[in-house]
């Protein structure tokens, strides 16, 4: 009878013990910050587009003999912005023969953006034309990839021989 | 409290960054087309291509002669006359080689096959080749026979040289109009030139292919 007694006794004070002990712990707040850098980037998915042979006369459109040029463009600051295209210099050929820049044709055939893009058929111009305008949802860092093809209008008249054009795309937040 | 300083301090920073430097990124694609060498005779009217010449009478260049006598001075093609303003034929010359202009001077030669004796089959040359592309005549240093009748022989005679201004000829063609005739005698004297000496038609069925070849690098 006397060392139940005693038992209980030994084992209450432990208790009492082990809260004294918590009661010395402090839980520090942790702030973890992070820094998210701006993105603002334009990529393409290659780099050449390649009309192949052509007759005089003739329009040929890139697509489906190849796939469609996808632009991916990805941005985070939250801000508008534009792609355009522009083209430095006409359709460069044999012995200093060229095409007019206008008998090359674009057209947006698909985007997974919620901007607003040219609709139709768009000739290339002097000027700096805008391709796709961002849409509120295009500037939170996710890809908007637009998907382009592409027409080349021969003239009749044209000599034969190898030409090429440089097309630039820009992504800019401001017109 | 220093924490949540820092944490203000850091965002303002990234903010100016963004500021000071204006988004903006670039990229080029190269686009690349080769245009297809064309060298090429047709027929004047093309199909589809060209509007219908009410001048030219044989316009698929399949013409045939009526029976004769052997009595004619000169036959003239089904349903044609002299002087009907008419002509057989239309002959287009197309290249679009105009980028190495010494090597690509083309000519066109025309010869007969069959058994129509050469004294007796004539091609009447109807006046200068015609630059469509440019909308008037433009044989200037170009190399023809020319205009009148001319003896059609069995081996390649020069019909049409270009010269530079002919490089380029696409997409209408350079037109040549052509028109022929049968000499039963195989006799013909055009002023003081005598055409053909040859012999007279004896009776028979006759007919011939007359063959056209342009041919570049000359």
């Amino acid at each position: 009878m006397i060392k139940k007694v005693s038992l209980v006794i030994v084992v209450g004070f432990f208790v009492t013990f082990s809260g004294l002990y918590a009661a010395e712990q402090r839980i520090q707040d942790v702030i973890a910050s992070v820094v998210v850098g701006s993105t603002f980037k334009l990529t393409l998915d290659r780099a050449t587009l390649d009309f192949g042979s052509i007759k005089p006369g003739e329009r040929v459109e890139l697509y489906p003999a190849e796939p469609f040029h996808q632009i991916t463009c990805i941005s985070n600051n939250k801000k508008n912005w534009y792609l355009k295209i522009s083209v430095p210099a006409d359709i460069n050929g044999p012995g200093g023969q060229s095409l007019p820049k206008d008998r090359l044709k674009w057209q947006i055939f698909w985007t997974n953006g919620s901007g607003v893009k040219k609709e139709g058929w768009e000739s290339l111009q002097d000027k700096t034309t805008v391709v796709y305008t961002s849409g509120p949802l295009d500037s939170q860092g996710d890809e908007v990839n637009i998907k382009l093809r592409y027409a080349l209008d021969v003239p009749g008249n044209a000599p034969a021989g190898h030409y090429t054009a440089v097309l630039i795309y820009t992504i800019t937040e401001s017109l | 409290m220093k924490k949540l300083i820092l944490v203000v301090l850091a965002l303002v920073v990234a903010g100016m960054f963004n500021y000071a430097f204006a988004a903006s990124d670039t990229a080029t694609v190269t686009a690349s087309a080769t245009i297809s060498p064309m060298f090429d005779l047709a027929f004047y009217p093309r199909p589809v291509i060209d509007d219908p010449d009410g001048n030219i009478f044989f316009p698929t260049g399949a013409l045939s002669f009526p029976t004769i006598t052997g009595a004619e001075s000169m036959v003239y093609p089904t349903g044609r006359a002299a002087s009907d303003g008419f002509s057989d034929i239309g002959l287009l010359f197309l290249s679009n080689q105009a980028n190495n202009v010494t090597a690509n001077n083309w000519v066109v030669r025309m010869r007969q096959s069959g058994n129509i004796p050469p004294d007796n089959l004539v091609v009447y040359v109807n006046g200068e080749a015609y630059n469509r592309n440019i909308a008037k005549p433009n044989d200037i240093g170009g190399v023809k026979q020319g205009v009148g009748w001319h003896k059609i022989e069995t081996a390649d005679m020069l019909l049409y040289k270009a010269d530079l201004n002919h490089l380029l000829t696409t997409p209408w063609g350079t037109l040549m109009t052509l028109s022929f005739a049968i000499i039963p005698s195989g006799k013909l004297t055009v002023g003081t030139v005598q055409i053909c000496n040859g012999s007279a038609l004896a009776a028979g069925s006759y007919n011939a292919s007359i063959i056209f070849t342009m041919v570049n690098g000359v």
